[in-house]
């Protein structure tokens, strides 16, 4: 299903009672099917941004719309979380059925659809375990499995893969590029790396500071499917320079925002 | 470093050996416990300190070191112990006191965990409650025994009410406490993929609050053993507590002792018991963050 975001404004009240803008007038659109990745400064409120989409907070004004014909059984969307959000004392096979389980399908058969997804993510050996005993890495591959065998319309996904280390978030990106090529969700993924954005986007949407609007989109050239090749080309270089330009400015002036508390 | 030791070459070159610092690391820091330690802390060992105590005082009291009057021998402790057990005064006694144990347990705390819960869940209710039971927990709840017996009478209500007051406290507390610090992210993960309030409640909330609110029956538990106690010590003419409090008063220091012995073993029991329930169903809370 196609995303539009239309006018969406989201602010919070201060323990003062003032009010602070995160979102102001927000508009853009994500195509059915494409992958999307979003870069800003740090608190720029790209994470509540993804609330607003999850369905989890109402926007102030403006609409978010999901247009088009529904293809998938489960929700809307669901979201990879940075920090997993695995059911600790849930095995791994029931944490990734538990969307499934919402819906009230059977015992049976969502543990046959999570155990599909554990093995399309190569953990079904975990089937059985717990999430502490798992390393973030795993944990993160279940929290992706947890997502796609909900089987939403659009994949929403939090910075996924800041919580583990660099060797890891290197397979993971191999590993999501793999499984989105096979199961063509529309995917809006939240990073901080423009790096990571260049390697998995069709189109990169930048933000700006607080009170966040989006300051630029950029289409990335690379065809698919696409691999680690892509920081070879020249183009990638180039686009990394301009994109690091455009974020530098706003980066600094978030950080000088935040030690002024104005968080 | 021996003069030998230091490298010809240097030597050779006439030019001054460099100091050199080493790290004097203490042994102890990597010894590993040894073979007494090990039995020590097994859950057998464990036993040895008592043993030890008992014997000291056992050897004391024969010795004539410690004054039998107000210590009596552990061997007569038992053997009273034995009396009022062959004598038929003991087993009844000690199934009213279970009794009325468990009843002001369950009288507290199923009342209470609801009560938690449900001001965990809503902030009007825990608005409403939260300065009730503020100002009523601190009263130490012994106080209003004869607040309870003008209400209830004598015999064993007022006591098992006692016993129920007592752990209504803990349970609601950590009942609340145990809803309040479920994970946020949770709940928000539930509902993003479409969970509604009472799914949220059994699937994620209840489950994430169990191990606290069974740490509150836990407390409960022991807390309903000592209001009943106390209860019995004042108010009641059955009952282990009474008996205790009767052989007090009679002066049989080694019947009283006998009883002491009988409470502090359902007190241990007590523990045990949820100790061993907490483990086998909360052991995933072990190993977490």
């Amino acid at each position: 299903m196609r995303i539009e975001i239309d006018g969406v404004a989201k602010g919070y009240a201060r323990a003062d009672g003032s009010r602070l803008s995160v979102v102001g007038d927000l508009s853009t659109a994500v195509e059915a099917e494409e992958f999307v990745c979003v870069i800003g400064p740090s608190g720029c409120g790209k994470s509540t941004l993804l609330g607003l989409l999850g369905g989890l907070r109402r926007p102030d004004s403006g609409e978010i719309r999901f247009v088009g014909e529904r293809t998938a059984d489960g929700p809307l969307t669901s979201i990879v979380w940075q920090d997993y959000a695995l059911i600790p004392w849930r095995s791994i096979v029931d944490n990734v059925a538990f969307g499934l389980e919402l819906r009230g399908v059977s015992a049976r058969r969502r543990r046959d659809i999570a155990r599909e997804h554990l093995a399309m993510m190569g953990i079904e050996a975990f089937a059985d375990a717990k999430p502490h005993e798992l390393s973030g890495g795993m944990r993160q591959r279940a929290g992706i499995a947890r997502a796609l065998a909900s089987d939403p319309e659009v994949l929403l996904m939090d910075e996924p893969f800041a919580a583990v280390d660099a060797q890891t978030r290197t397979l993971l990106q191999d590993e999501l590029l793999q499984v989105w090529s096979r199961n063509r969700k529309t995917v809006l993924f939240i990073t901080h790396s423009i790096e990571e954005a260049l390697l998995l986007a069709d189109r990169i949407i930048v933000l700006g500071p607080r009170p966040t609007r989006v300051v630029e989109e950029i289409r990335v050239p690379f065809p698919r499917p696409r691999d680690r090749d892509v920081e070879l080309d020249p183009r990638f270089t180039e686009l990394k320079r301009h994109l690091w330009a455009q974020l530098r400015d706003a980066t600094l002036a978030a950080e000088w925002a935040e030690a002024k508390g104005e968080r | 470093m021996s003069e030998s030791s230091v490298p010809t070459r240097e030597r050779a070159s006439g030019q001054p050996t460099p100091p050199v610092v080493r790290y004097a690391v203490d042994p102890r820091a990597e010894r590993p416990p040894g073979r007494l330690f090990r039995l020590l802390s097994s859950g057998a060992g464990s036993i040895v300190p008592v043993a030890l105590v008992l014997l000291l005082w056992q050897a004391g009291s024969m010795a004539g070191l410690i004054d039998k009057t107000f210590f009596p021998a552990p061997s007569e402790c038992v053997q009273a112990l034995v009396g009022l057990f062959s004598s038929g005064e003991l087993l009844p006694n000690v199934g009213i006191t279970a009794r009325r144990i468990l009843l002001g347990f369950l009288l507290g705390v199923i009342p209470a965990t609801l009560l938690g819960i449900a001001m965990g869940r809503s902030r009007w209710i825990r608005v409403l409650v939260d300065p009730l039971i503020a100002i009523t927990y601190p009263i130490p709840v012994v106080a209003i025994l004869p607040l309870l017996l003008v209400i209830f009478g004598t015999g064993g209500r007022p006591i098992v009410v006692l016993a129920g007051i007592i752990s209504f406290f803990p349970a609601v507390v950590n009942a609340m406490s145990g809803v309040l610090q479920v994970d946020e992210r949770l709940i928000l993960m539930a509902r993003n993929l479409g969970a509604g309030r009472q799914q949220i409640l059994w699937k994620i909330v209840l489950p994430a609050a169990l191990p606290s609110i069974f740490a509150g029956i836990r407390l409960a538990a022991g807390l309903a053993l000592l209001g009943t106690i106390a209860g019995e010590f004042l108010a009641a003419s059955d009952g282990v507590g009474s008996m205790t409090w009767r052989y007090w008063q009679i002066y049989q220091i080694d019947n009283m002792y006998a009883t002491l012995a009988v409470i502090a073993a359902m007190g241990f029991l007590l523990t045990t018991v949820t100790l061993r329930v907490q483990r086998r169903f909360f052991g995933w809370t072990e190993g977490q963050k």
